[in-house]
């Protein structure tokens, strides 16, 4: 390292300060999106990359203030479109790293269509979801994950809406990496922060984020730091699918269903008989029959549910407008504005 | 949430109670009730002992900070610059930039290892705030400043101790 | 002022005075499940349900430069010296700083003679109790850990408790602004 902080190529080491804005950041004291800014700010420098190659795009909501408390580009965009608005940034700029910050209600109740072909299209989007299953910005209505029968403003005799696991959607969008963290386990989150960072295509990362003004302690029956052990899993790849304070219980198929069984005990049950996580599986139904496993039946799964490569977007269509020029030509917009019939109007 | 003035079970979040009208909103801020919960979010600073400050500038030697440090006692030096501060000089630093390699520390400058615009705390902050930094932002040792001066510096250790001695345990 | 209630009835508020007439636990607030049993909590949590590292581990006659880069590496601030897997000695930053750095010493030269020989330490089934206590008494950071034979098995450090603490209070101690002069002082919405 020389002189004033340079690294030896001559560029500026970036700190977590230097992602910081002086905004005031507007969300309820508590709140769980403190913890991801933190993790989020935190995993930036590391990546590495320049701010002014960086940029975060959001939609409505309270996970969508997030662009204005980061000091790289950004965008608040309208609710539900922030997908689109990524895809073109992208496709414009491929040289520039994409972050979409969006919730349960932006991106699975408006922005559904969205969400579905931003990742079916593997453009190089990292798609944060910040899952707090309520509408938090508008006050506490319910969104499409509050739970069944949850009684709150817009359901005052509880919902009668059956909930949408974000995962199962990302499966049949056919995203290229799947994953799951929570606001309360900072390392994990920023574990699953790089990984999403350094993956090449559609990128959803779900975090489990508590709202602790309207819907407070929705995930608290799992996730606090006392019960994790027993009630969460662990997903690593090539690692059975062991959970337990004592690493002691496993998950097993049986036929399609997930079984939890505990290792030894009286039907001598042997480590090699529990399910080994795969993340490079080509098609995800793995991953998808993990993903639909809740608390309490079963030990809810956290970790990268799927990760997988394939040519992005923007690369095929760079492919196919440099292969349109070698043989066409560059072309020009005006002409072909003006080709055809045309007519002035007096 | 249950209205503490009539008992009423409301939705969470309603800013009136729905039975009695009676304002809630002062509820949703985070108020400790009891235990180590409030210590986190009332105690201060002043209730923690304070390392003891090394001052060393930018332009001094790395040689000499060392033998500042190692004269005291302890293992970071605080680095300022017309009283203000402007870094930290850890051991970390050292692990990091100074161990292994072959370097003169008599011509090597602060400036050059430091830690540049370090974590800060204000004495009035809560110790909430210093664990937040320390498990979220990783850093065991957090300089406390007044107006941009060093007054003192937070180490992890001092925070642990003094958890410690509200857990009830015998000590 | 008198207010009509939904039932029908009519009560009196005086929207001056802020004392509670009833007194009814406010389940949000409630966190006296934690608080009362924290010296519990500590004196049962085994070390090993912290989320612990990897640890740095050097042969006896590794060199010192070999115990720095092992360090660096794993981002900790020591490396366990073992002799066929059995610890025997710590080398911490501490020593890195007191014994090496602006001391007549080669990286070469052998860990050994930098290293604190047969450090305190614990078991991974030691409660996070002793850990603290260890760290307290002996003005520690960092305690090796070591199976019932003596095996080196990980590193438990003062950050791990401090991180273990966090966790238990993510509404107060993990989810803050980064700036502690952006705290919000009451809710937000739209």
């Amino acid at each position: 390292m020389s002189e004033n902080g340079h690294t030896t190529n001559g560029a500026v080491k970036l700190t977590r300060k230097d992602f910081q804005t002086d905004q005031e950041v507007r969300w309820c004291p508590g709140c769980g999106d403190y913890s991801i800014l933190a993790q989020v700010q935190k995993v930036m420098p590391e990546l590495g990359i320049p701010k002014e190659k960086i940029v975060f795009i959001s939609g409505i909501g309270c996970a969508s203030r997030f662009p204005y408390y980061m000091n790289t580009y950004g965008f608040h965009t309208i609710h539900g479109r922030a997908p689109a608005f990524a895809t073109g940034v992208k496709v414009a700029n491929p040289d520039l790293q994409v972050w979409v910050i969006t919730g349960d209600g932006d991106a699975l109740s408006i922005g559904g269509n969205h969400f579905i072909h931003a990742l079916r299209r593997n453009v190089d989007l990292k798609i944060i979801l910040f899952n707090n299953r309520i509408y938090g910005l508008t006050k506490g209505q319910y969104s499409p994950t509050s739970e069944l029968g949850k009684r709150n403003k817009s359901a005052p005799m509880g919902t009668i809406d059956y909930p949408i696991n974000p995962l199962s959607l990302a499966f049949a969008a056919e995203a290229t990496f799947v994953g799951r963290s929570m606001d309360v386990d900072p390392k994990h989150l920023s574990m699953m922060i790089e990984r999403l960072a350094a993956h090449k295509g559609s990128g959803f990362l779900e975090v489990y984020q508590n709202c602790n003004i309207f819907n407070d302690g929705t995930f608290k029956n799992f996730n606090e730091r006392e019960v994790k052990e027993d009630r969460m899993i662990q997903l690593e790849h090539g690692k059975p699918l062991l959970f337990g304070k004592n690493k002691d219980k496993g998950i097993r198929l049986n036929g399609v269903t997930p079984e939890i069984v505990t290792i030894g005990g009286e039907n001598g049950i042997k480590v090699d008989e529990i399910l080994v996580h795969n993340e490079n599986a080509h098609e995800p139904n793995l991953p998808y029959i993990l993903g639909r496993m809740q608390f309490p039946e079963y030990p809810v799964p956290m970790g990268v549910f799927r990760a997988i490569e394939r040519p992005t977007y923007e690369h095929m269509l760079a492919g196919q407008v440099s292969t349109a020029i070698e043989t066409k030509g560059a072309g020009s917009l005006e002409k072909l504005i003006n080709s055809g019939e045309t007519w002035v109007i007096n | 949430m249950i209205c503490p003035y009539c008992g009423h079970n409301n939705l969470d979040g309603l800013d009136t109670c729905e039975e009695c009208v009676h304002d809630l909103s002062l509820f949703d801020v985070l108020t400790p009730t009891g235990g180590l919960q409030t210590h986190l979010m009332e105690d201060t600073i002043g209730h923690i002992p304070y390392d003891r400050l090394v001052l060393v500038s930018p332009t001094d030697s790395v040689a000499h900070a060392v033998s500042r440090i190692k004269s005291i006692g302890i293992g970071q030096a605080v680095v300022v610059e017309e009283g203000k501060l402007v870094g930290i000089l850890t051991e970390r630093d050292l692990l990091n930039k100074v161990a292994g390699r072959e370097l003169d520390l008599k011509k090597l400058l602060v400036s050059d290892v430091m830690t540049r615009r370090p974590e800060t705390i204000g004495e009035r902050d809560a110790l909430r705030v210093i664990i937040n930094k320390m498990a979220v932002g990783e850093y065991r040792h957090v300089p406390i400043v007044r107006d941009g001066r060093p007054i003192g510096i937070v180490s992890a250790k001092a925070v642990a101790n003094h958890i410690l001695k509200y857990s009830g345990l015998d000590f | 002022m008198w207010i009509s209630t939904a039932s029908g009835n009519e009560r009196c508020f005086n929207r001056q005075t802020r004392s509670l007439p009833l007194a009814v636990p406010i389940r949000k607030l409630c966190r006296e499940d934690f608080t009362m049993s924290i010296a519990d909590k500590l004196s049962e949590v085994k070390i090993r349900r912290l989320p612990l590292r990897q640890p740095a581990m050097v042969e006896r006659n590794a060199s010192i430069r070999e115990a720095v880069e092992a360090m660096k590496t794993r981002r900790l601030g020591c490396a366990l010296v073992c002799e066929q897997g059995r610890l025997v000695g710590l080398f911490t930053e501490r020593d890195l700083l007191n014994k090496v750095i602006g001391e007549p010493v080669n990286y070469s030269a052998s860990v050994e003679q930098v290293m604190t020989a047969d450090p305190a330490h614990l078991s991974l089934d030691d409660s996070v109790y002793a850990a603290m206590r260890l760290m307290r008494e002996g003005d520690y950071r960092n305690v090796p850990l070591v199976d019932g034979q003596g095996v080196a098995a990980g590193v438990v450090t003062v950050r791990d408790l401090v991180s273990y603490f966090a966790e238990h209070f993510p509404k107060e101690a993990l989810n803050l602004p980064p700036d502690h002069d952006q705290l919000m002082r009451h809710a937000e919405g739209a």
